[in-house]
């Protein structure tokens, strides 16, 4: 509220004021016909200048004590008011630097020290008389002349500055800060600035990047090492199959059964071995090698699926419901199921087999499954199964390149799905995965995914 | 091939892959000389010495000691006395980045060297095939 309306009559009650000053100018112009009556020799000018003198003399003091002085009264007792305001202001002001948790230092436009709170003789390591001997420039570290007038350039300009620079301590110890800046013309010039040491979080930060640059340059190489390794290993096991071709074209009639035997194993290990090194090209070239995103028919791509794999006449492979269509690396989702659907066909054990292709809608999420009617697996297998190499059935008898789950569980995991299975022994097993219905771009590194 | 009499040039290093091709052609009947040489850089030499016959064929290999595959053919495939003569990958590499290059540089075709030698043969069966029946401007 205005404390005007509490001091002066005008505003507080204009009516009487004016009655006030109405009565004050009828006393006087009564009086002047008073004295007039009784002095009736006066000239013209002598009764006016009776009549203005005490005019003024009523009106006068009336205005005065009721319009001027309570309007001084008031003005200086706001003046007092701000005065007392001001201080506790200032004080506050003070209380707030001085318990600061980040220093504080008020420096002249050259850098001399001028002002400093607890907490910035805490991060420097000098006590407060000592700085305000000092220079900002005696506990930089690494900042050139250059670098700094670079920091005070800008906070010139712009009147304020956000920077990291590093400090000496006392003892020598360096140390990061970040710094905010204020400049104010005031005074021949001030800098106020805030400090933060922030020299655990650089560490911090540069303890993760580095890591980071090693997991990055150790998966690099990882990724290649694999391909490398294969790449390599291809060149002598063509030169051993090719030795054994030979060696078995050229003595036939030298070697006895045993011989051809051994020769026949010899060829079989190395198309193995083959196998395998294909196997981990395969598994490598995931997330290594990008394919563009398409649209995919998944009905027609089984389809195309279970034709190239040519079930035998004794399996016959449905699809239970419509399949939908999904964006994805037609490579990848091919082989996922291509390798699903070639295990089922692989290892059936009854006379009539049953493989039978489904998909249902979950949350954003399709659900497919591969179920058959074959031999099923033990439960304490569920997870190997999915590990890179891991077969169930000695090689002599299925072979197997021991990659194929291991591949679909990469390339579902790169999608952000999951793949697991349920199975009796005996009765069949069922191998589930997951695919998103709307995959966002396929993440090379799945957290969860088996390292190759 | 076309031109019986004239050499192919296989730029091998793989001793037992230098048998290999030579054992295929044999079996397959291709008389045509074989000229091995075992990396970029001598078969440059070989090919720019004027005492040599062109070959009709080159049968390169990408992985080598000196100078590899692509090295070799960055050099070929723009030197205009040597550019038309048919260059036939012949690799273990099937990195995608590989076969780019090779095409980029103008090859006349990428082969896998496959593990099993039947197979071999028949890839080199196929290539004489092609370039008994395919014109060439030598």
């Amino acid at each position: 509220m205005d404390p005007l309306k509490d001091q002066s009559l005008l505003s507080k009650s204009p009516a009487s004021f004016f009655f006030i000053v109405s009565l004050s100018v009828f006393v006087s112009e009564a009086s002047v016909m008073l004295l007039l009556y009784y002095l009736p020799q006066m000239s013209l000018i002598g009764e006016a200048i009776i009549d203005a003198t005490l005019l003024i003399a009523v009106v006068s003091p009336v205005l005065y004590f009721f319009l001027f002085r309570p309007l001084v009264v008031h003005v200086r007792e706001r003046e007092q008011i701000e005065d007392v305001l001001h201080e506790n202001e200032e004080e506050q002001f003070k209380v707030m630097i001085r318990t600061s948790l980040d220093a504080f230092v008020i420096t002249d436009p050259d850098g001399h020290i001028l002002e400093v709170n607890d907490a910035y003789c805490q991060l420097t390591g000098y006590s407060r008389r000592e700085l305000l001997t000092m220079n900002t420039a005696d506990i930089e570290v690494m900042e050139t002349p250059e670098e700094g007038a670079g920091h005070i350039g800008k906070l010139f300009v712009t009147g304020s500055n956000r920077y990291e620079t590093r400090k000496r301590r006392k003892d020598g110890r360096v140390q990061t800060v970040e710094v905010s800046s204020n400049y104010s013309k005031l005074n021949g010039g001030r800098i106020y600035s805030f400090l933060r040491d922030i020299t655990e979080r650089k560490q911090a930060e540069e303890q993760r990047s580095k890591l980071l640059r090693e997991i990055e340059s150790a998966n690099e190489e990882l990724k290649n090492f694999a391909y490398v390794v294969s790449h390599d290993l291809k060149a002598p096991l063509r030169a051993i199959s090719s030795l054994a071709d030979w060696l078995s074209t050229d003595y036939a009639d030298k070697f006895d059964e045993q011989g051809r035997e051994h020769m026949r194993l010899l060829v079989s290990r190395v198309r193995r071995m083959d196998g395998l090194i294909d196997g981990i090209l395969l598994y490598s070239r995931v997330g290594r090698v990008k394919e563009t995103m398409v649209a995919v028919e998944l009905e027609r791509m089984v389809h195309e699926v279970i034709d190239l794999l040519a079930p035998p006449a004794n399996i016959t492979v449905t699809i239970a419901n419509p399949l939908p269509t999904v964006m994805a690396e037609p490579t990848r989702i091919q082989q996922v199921f291509q390798n699903l659907l070639s295990n089922a066909i692989k290892y059936m054990d009854k006379p009539v087999g049953k493989i039978c292709i489904a998909c249902s809608e979950e949350k954003a999420q399709w659900k497919f499954s591969v179920t058959d009617n074959g031999p099923g697996i033990k439960e304490q297998h569920f997870a190997k199964i999915f590990q890179l190499f891991q077969t169930l059935a000695p090689r002599d008898r299925v072979e197997s390149s021991g990659v194929g789950l291991a591949l679909v569980k990469k390339i579902v995991e790169m999608y952000g799905g999951r793949v697991w299975v349920e199975s009796a022994v005996g009765e069949g097993s069922t191998f589930f995965f997951t695919f998103p219905r709307t995959p966002a771009n396929p993440n090379p590194n799945p957290t969860k995914g088996a390292q190759a | 091939m076309k031109f019986a009499d004239k050499p192919i040039l296989l730029v091998e290093d793989d001793k037992v892959d230098v048998m290999t091709v030579n054992r295929a052609l044999k079996e397959i009947k291709v008389t045509n000389p074989v000229v091995n040489l075992e990396n970029g850089e001598e078969a440059l030499k070989y090919l720019r010495d004027p005492g040599n016959v062109k070959p009709c064929i080159i049968l390169l290999d990408l992985n080598m000691p000196i100078m590899n595959g692509i090295e070799f053919l960055e050099v070929v495939k723009h030197d205009p006395l040597l550019r038309r003569i048919p260059v036939v990958v012949l690799t273990t590499s099937g990195e995608q980045q590989d076969k780019i290059s090779s095409f980029d540089l103008g090859v006349a075709g990428y082969m896998s060297k496959p593990v099993d030698y039947r197979q071999f043969v028949e890839v080199m069966r196929t290539i004489d095939a092609y370039w008994t029946i395919s014109e060439v401007p030598l």
